[in-house]
């Protein structure tokens, strides 16, 4: 949506903003419908940063506080929802951060990454290793969760803006306040990743892989 | 903490890739431009390392796909609402509980973007593409909510055939990747298909137009909430068009579709676009909301409404999935008071509530079909003015009676409703309520059983045999045995009477087309002064076909008048006593509720 259009035009066309400008105006029913339907996509967000369902919630309820505390000074500029990904965005960075300097005992297996893995607990197979048709979802969901913890904050943050609510590059930018070339950068350097960490893991249907596939030649 | 935007990446950001590295991702994100996409499409389909890397790339990150989709506890709205400040939230948790109840919630109808971005993946109901789990199933495209697409797509081909998520056959086409960089080609339809491609998200969960008309009671989703005020809807309603990625995806899960699917589809588009207009309107709407319902349950929720074998059955699992829902969020005492009654108590105490609910919402559905009016707090046509209250209530008495049961040609009901909205237009103040007024007068109106015909200028109309003293063909029906049994229910009552004395007289054929004017007034003269003054008028306005037409009619009663009222509607005139006071297209206009209402002007 350009920035040239007048707020009512813009507003018309997009109904989360209407529903904002509600809340702006310190309509409590509205408040109410915005966490109604923004609950599903920030606390989902949310658990896939923080890798933990409370934390998640916890992190979620405050972004919505943030914005009803804020609301006088919302002004309908973009999309509502990069307004409100941005709160997002910079709370969970935050929450992170504290994390890091006061480290708590992880509570679920996908926050054991950071602190390398927990005694008994298989790392990801080697480059090549294709694991047993029998690995059963769960494992395969705590492996896809370690991949994830183990990019960077803003990796993380940004592939999962990407990843889930395909943003692309220019809105993941304005959500992050980053250039859209540092986002590029961001994105790349966390995919490479991924793959490094889920190799092992995508051919695991027992379908060859395409020619070349196992070899890596860079 | 503040970002320097430009910040260079630190240590655990990982080595910069490759050029070629970074553009091959920029790719598979869709951020190349054109030129640049399809440099990189040739390189592509010239190195078969290079396809294998990219191939890597896209399945890793399709893995993603794979993490459980959280989904915040149900008592989210509530906790957060809590922590308001304390004014706001006293207001804001009493709003929670209509926002949270889905028969009230208005959501859905605002977020056609929700539908329209985000149910691109929802697979088509009933199981036809997943039932055979060998068949093939649509490629997992990128949609804006892979979730979305995750929940649907697996759990109907995959939990829903019991494999679970790991059944090789899910596990194939979950995998699926097109061998080839992404050829445009491959998403072109037949122009005849794109609205049905467009509509597709909306298609995708309705079996047939049935269907969807069973889902319009108010059990389902037939509470669709008006636009927000202040707008106005001048266009027909219209869901938001996919754009470029998003349509590329919906037209390739539409061709990978089942023939007899596809035609399934077409069908539906087809009826819809067949109906008339308003009808239609309110149709997109109730799939808007019913998608959106849709993609806001939980997974095995969906689940159960997607597989659900038949159309009937589905419609149970809806049933069923919204009762829960409605229970789950009465307010907390209520579900208090339910959880300390036995079972058989609880039961009768939800039908209580679901019809005091019924209630409110007939109530609300009144006021939201003239919202203009509930919202400025002004009476509707034509009772701004106070000539106009006085005439129309004049009118209402006069031709129906209300008052006066030995006059009164109205059922019970309708005396009891016509009563009670004049009581309710007699309130004092802002309490006054003009609109049921103003619909019954219409409605009545509108039934021929209460048809009106204008009384004679002496103010003694026909209403028992007395009046017909010296009438030679009226005599000599009364003295038969019949007719008299079948007259005398209509004994004071105008025109009732009239017209089952000329019933009679036809059916035994004593008066033929003669003399039926000592039934009632059918010449201009015959008139009450007011009613002259508008043939007058028409006599003015009408061409010379309706003038004949009128001139043929006079000396026969009741071709006369119904002639007369005819004249006087295509002329958008009312004749006094017998159509309610005021331009009927104005009468049509704000009480006819099977269109749309006019909408009102913004800021009015």
């Amino acid at each position: 949506m350009s920035i040239g259009q007048s707020s009512s035009q813009m507003a018309l066309r997009d109904p989360d903003i209407r529903l904002m400008l509600r809340v702006r105006d310190d309509d409590a029913a509205a408040f109410a419908e915005l966490v109604e339907r923004f609950q599903h996509r920030l606390v989902g967000i949310m658990h896939h940063i923080v890798g933990s369902a409370d934390e998640a919630e916890d992190l979620a309820q405050e972004v919505f506080l943030r914005v009803y505390r804020i609301r006088k000074k919302y002004s309908p500029k973009a999309k509502f929802s990069t307004w409100l990904f941005t709160i997002a965005n910079n709370l969970a960075l935050n929450a992170l951060r504290n994390r890091k300097r006061r480290p708590v005992l992880p509570l679920e297996v996908g926050e054991s990454a950071q602190f390398g893995p927990r005694p008994g607990e298989n790392s990801v197979p080697d480059r090549g290793e294709t694991p047993s048709h029998g690995l059963r979802h769960k494992e395969l969901t705590d492996v896809i969760r370690r991949a994830l913890d183990g990019l960077g904050e803003r990796q993380r943050v940004a592939i999962v803006l990407n990843k889930f609510e395909d943003m692309n590059y220019a809105e993941i930018a304005d959500v992050m306040g980053l250039t859209t070339k540092a986002v590029k950068s961001l994105l790349s350097r966390a995919r490479m990743k991924l793959r490094e960490a889920l190799q092992g893991y995508i051919y695991m249907d027992g379908e060859p892989p395409p020619d070349g596939g196992s070899e890596e030649d860079e | 903490m503040p970002i320097d935007p430009n910040s260079s990446p630190r240590e655990d950001d990982g080595p910069e890739p490759s050029p070629a590295e970074a553009e091959l991702i920029a790719y598979l994100d869709g951020e190349l431009d054109p030129p640049a996409a399809r440099k990189l499409e040739a390189k592509l389909a010239a190195d078969p390392k290079l396809r294998a890397r990219a191939e890597a790339l896209k399945r890793s990150y399709d893995l993603l796909d794979f993490l459980p989709k959280p989904e915040p506890t149900s008592t989210f709205t509530t906790r957060t609402l809590e922590k308001l400040p304390p004014v706001a939230a006293a207001s804001a948790a009493s709003a929670a509980v209509t926002a949270v109840n889905p028969a009230t919630t208005p959501g859905p109808r605002s977020t056609p973007g929700i539908v329209a971005t985000s149910l691109s993946g929802v697979p088509v109901a009933g199981d036809a593409p997943h039932s055979n789990p060998s068949a093939p199933v649509v490629a997992f495209p990128r949609t804006r909510r892979p979730w979305v697409w995750a929940a649907g797509i697996l759990v109907a081909a995959g939990l829903a055939l019991g494999t679970g998520y790991i059944g090789t056959g899910a596990v194939r086409s979950y995998f699926l990747l097109p061998s080839a960089p992404r050829d445009t080609t491959a998403y072109a339809i037949p122009l005849a298909d794109l609205r049905v491609v467009e509509h597709l998200p909306l298609y995708a969960a309705v079996d047939d137009l049935d269907f969807l008309d069973r889902l319009a009671s108010p059990d389902f989703f037939g509470e669709d909430p008006l636009p927000p005020e202040g707008l106005t809807l001048p266009h027909p309603v219209e869901p938001e068009k996919p754009v470029g990625h998003q349509f590329d995806q919906l037209a390739k899960t539409f061709r990978e579709l089942a023939p007899d699917q596809q035609e399934k589809m077409r069908e539906l588009d087809h009826q819809l676009y067949e109906l008339e207009p308003a009808r239609r309107d309110r149709s997109v709407r109730l799939l808007e909301s019913y998608a959106a319902w849709l993609y806001r349950l939980p997974d095995h929720d969906r689940k159960a409404v997607l597989s659900a074998p038949s159309a009937e059955k589905r419609l149970g699992v809806i049933r069923d999935v919204r009762n829960g829902h409605w229970v789950e969020n009465l307010p907390a005492e209520q579900r208090k008071q339910l959880k300390s009654q036995p079972a058989a108590e609880r039961a009768v105490l939800i039908a209580q509530w679901r019809a005091q609910e019924d209630f409110r919402r007939e109530g609300w559905q009144s006021a939201r079909a003239h919202w203009e009016f509930v919202r400025t707090g002004k009476p509707p046509w034509p009772f701004q003015d106070d000539r106009m209250k006085k005439e129309v209530l004049e009118f209402a008495t006069a031709a129906y009676h209300p008052d006066d049961l030995k006059r009164c040609r109205l059922t019970t009901a309708d005396r009891e409703r016509l009563v009670e909205a004049i009581k309710e237009s007699q309130e004092v103040g802002e309490k006054a309520y003009w609109f049921p007024l103003g619909k019954v007068i219409y409605e009545f109106s509108k039934k021929p059983q209460y048809e009106l015909l204008p009384e004679p200028a002496n103010g003694k109309p026909v209403v028992n045999y007395p009046d017909l003293d010296g009438w030679e063909a009226a005599q000599k029906l009364f003295a038969r045995p019949l007719p008299k049994a079948k007259i005398n229910p209509h004994i004071g009552k105008w025109p009732d009477f009239a017209l089952e004395v000329l019933a009679e007289l036809n059916r035994t054929k004593l008066a033929g087309n003669t003399g039926s004017y000592h039934l009632g007034p059918c010449r201009a003269v015959d008139f009450k002064e007011d009613v002259r003054r508008v043939i007058l008028d028409l006599q003015k306005k009408s061409t010379p076909a309706e003038a004949k037409a009128l001139k043929d009619a006079e000396g026969k009663w009741p071709d006369y008048p119904r002639e007369l009222a005819r004249l006087a509607r295509a002329h958008d005139m009312s004749v006094p006593g017998v159509m309610p006071p005021g331009p009927p297209s104005m009468w049509e206009k704000t009480y006819n509720t099977t269109t749309r209402p006019p909408a009102p002007k913004a800021g009015g």
